[in-house]
């Protein structure tokens, strides 16, 4: 017997496509600016560098580099820029739902039941502009975890208490 | 007195461990002061080579051995209450209480040293975050097992009582076992002889490739030994016949010493694998702590219908490999006899795989086309007819087997469960219960998303599964079906 995949006989249930994502603080946007300008100055910094002292012969090459460097500055904005847009969560009854990507987009669901224990991080730029993130552990391995960056510190508490809460977790404080 | 008196008190392991802690402790300093060892040999003065090595190594052997007993005599286990715990360390002192309950795998091992004084080690494997691995290095023999069955049973048992009171000859009821699948000698054969023996091949090419770089850097010019034409065909003609039969005995031997004497059971709710010539191993595993079975063949396997199987327990990526329970030479039929044991039912017969999109294999022929033509443009820019045949033969096989691969390329899901089928000349399938999820995903290049198609990611505690090139429409409610089943799902999944 053939046991193709039908979903006629069940009722109808809640789809990912129709979760109304909830955008990251809007902080966040800086974050992702700040960072991406941070990589493109070191890059810069190595050719003007390398430049400088003649190493590597690209003294001869120097102009084109430079011009790739814009190029590439241009596009990383512009990603960066289209990727906050993109970026959002949703919690839902069971499970946690999590988009990101411009590009490359990923849709990651993790039901609340599976989920192992979670933590609130906080890199060095993202101190300084208060954020925090979240992250939901399952027991899939690093590609299932859920990380929700560019979260103020009532908010990710509150996801905390509620994702461990739904996952019957005990976890001490 | 019953097993779980004996272990209730501190116990040591057997004098023998003492070996292999020393053997162990001497291979951790040796990796650890190499480098020192080269900069005293290299930049140190006075005495000469052979009174330093042996310096050397009667120092690191003393210090080795010392630490060894220090930590022999520092290192106790016990099974109190519902708690494996054991005490280690010499400087720092670390007491580990491992709630039974946690355990994933206990592993009995026994390698040559093991079998000549008649003791095992014991490996104690904990899943989620928190790994934890125990290892006790030798119990004599007959005291393993009991603790094995003890750890097994009191594992089973119902702990929610708070106390363990099973009598002693309760305590291991005779546990039915049922051998699902042996391996002969004649059938180790056929496995041997089936193997994918271009794996075997690599080693010689990488062996060859070793004594030639040596020889030339022992200034002996190959070039000038290099006969004529028709002693160099000769002589390839032998190279390929050697090399054909050197590839099919390193596969044999290695089939042989990972395989011999294979037998794999039904034992109460799970099942265990024992197999190994020079090292014995047992791998357990209860039917609720599978995740994921994976069988494969290759174009040989076909003429013998024979598969490999693998099952696949939770843990951490790193340990998989360890804990899954590798069953090789079965037959379909043992397949589905292990499927109707874990699901009570042939699962994988009654699925039907529904290929990917098609894109798929255009998208791979046309980076393959794009890389031809590079390489064909590098060819005639050179002038060299070699890399024009060569760029043709790889582009005829990679066509080739981009259009197998399409073809075995495929998932098939019922509701229940969740199949992928990939491969180039052989089969391999995947196949898992749909509540034993982690986390369902699916991602989508700017290529896919233009013409409705997703790669779905299917997170299991034992691995992801990758679907590539998925109708969006299609995965989407299988998305929804397979989050709703694992979010209602009341059974255990580990």
């Amino acid at each position: 017997m053939d046991r193709a995949f039908t979903n006629d006989q069940l009722y109808d249930l809640p789809s990912v496509d129709d979760v109304n994502y909830v955008p990251v603080h809007r902080a966040y946007y800086q974050y992702r600016l700040w960072v991406t300008t941070l990589w493109l100055v070191i890059m810069l910094t190595g050719i003007l560098v390398c430049y400088w002292l003649r190493w590597l012969g690209i003294q001869y090459v120097a102009e084109y580099l430079v011009a790739g460097w814009m190029l590439l500055a241009i596009a990383a904005l512009y990603i960066t820029h289209r990727g906050y847009g993109i970026l959002g969560y949703a919690i839902r009854q069971h499970d946690v739902v999590f988009r990101e990507g411009w590009i490359y987009r990923s849709i990651v669901a993790a039901p609340y039941v599976r989920v192992q224990h979670c933590e609130i991080s906080q890199g060095p730029i993202a101190r300084w502009l208060s954020l925090h993130q979240i992250e939901v552990f399952t027991a899939g391995g690093s590609g299932s975890d859920v990380t929700i960056p560019g979260l103020d510190l009532d908010t990710a508490n509150r996801l905390r208490t509620y994702i461990i809460h739904k996952a019957g977790v005990n976890e001490p404080s | 007195m019953s097993p779980a008196d004996i272990f209730a008190q501190p116990q040591r392991q057997s004098a023998i461990a003492i070996f292999l802690i020393i053997f162990r402790t001497y291979r951790v300093i040796v990796k650890q002061i190499w480098p020192f060892v080269i900069v005293w040999f290299i930049g140190g003065s006075g005495g000469n080579l052979s009174t330093r090595l042996s310096l050397l190594v009667g120092g690191i052997a003393v210090v080795s051995m010392i630490v060894s007993i220090l930590r022999y005599y520092r290192f106790t286990y016990s099974v109190v209450g519902d708690e494996l715990i054991v005490e280690r360390g010499v400087l720092q002192r670390s007491r580990v209480a491992l709630p039974l309950a946690r355990i994933q795998t206990i592993n009995i091992e026994q390698n040559i040293v093991h079998k000549v004084f008649n003791v095992i080690g014991v490996k104690v494997d904990t899943a989620g975050s928190a790994t934890q691995e125990i290892t006790i290095s030798a119990v004599e023999a007959r005291r393993g097992a009991l603790l094995q069955q003890l750890l097994l049973s009191k594992r089973v048992s119902d702990t929610s009582s708070g106390e363990y009171l099973l009598p002693a000859e309760a305590a291991f009821p005779p546990v039915a076992e049922e051998v699902v699948h042996s391996v002969d000698l004649a059938s180790l054969l056929i496995i041997g002889l089936t193997q994918n023996h271009i794996r075997s091949g690599w080693i010689i090419i990488l062996f060859i490739g070793w004594i030639l770089q040596n020889l030339t850097e022992a200034g002996i010019e190959i070039d000038e030994y290099l006969p004529s034409v028709a002693e160099v065909l000769l002589l390839g003609i032998y190279l390929v016949v050697a090399f054909a039969v050197l590839s099919l005995l390193i596969s044999i031997g290695r089939t042989i010493i990972q395989h011999y004497g294979l037998t794999f059971v039904r034992v109460g709710d799970g099942f265990r694998l024992e197999s190994g010539l020079v090292t014995r191993r047992s791998v357990a595993a209860r039917d609720t702590k599978i995740q994921v079975l994976t069988w494969s063949d290759n174009l040989l396997r076909k003429i013998p219908g024979i598969y490999d199987l693998s099952i696949k327990q939770a843990g951490p990526q790193a340990i998989n490999i360890k804990k899954s329970i590798r069953v090789a030479g079965i037959k379909r039929r043992g397949i589905a006899a292990i499927q109707e044991m874990l699901y009570g039912t042939d699962v994988s017969a009654g699925l039907r795989i529904e290929p990917v999109n098609i894109r798929w294999l255009y998208r791979r022929l046309f980076v393959w086309s794009l890389l031809s033509i590079v390489g064909a443009v590098v060819g005639y820019i050179m002038q060299e007819t070699g890399v024009i045949i060569a760029v043709s033969v790889v582009i005829v096989y990679a066509y080739l087997s981009s259009f197998m691969a399409y073809r075995k390329l495929g998932f098939a899901c019922d509701g229940e469960y969740f199949s992928v089928r990939r491969g180039v000349w052989g089969e391999q399938y995947t196949l898992m219960p749909v509540f034993k999820l982690q986390a369902v995903a699916y991602h989508s290049s700017p290529y896919q998303r233009r013409h409705g198609l997703v790669t779905a990611v299917l997170h299991t505690a034992a691995g992801t599964l990758r679907v590539p090139f998925v109708p969006r429409d299609t995965f989407v409610p299988l998305m929804d079906h397979c989050l709703y089943i694992v979010e209602t799902d009341q059974r255990e999944w580990m």
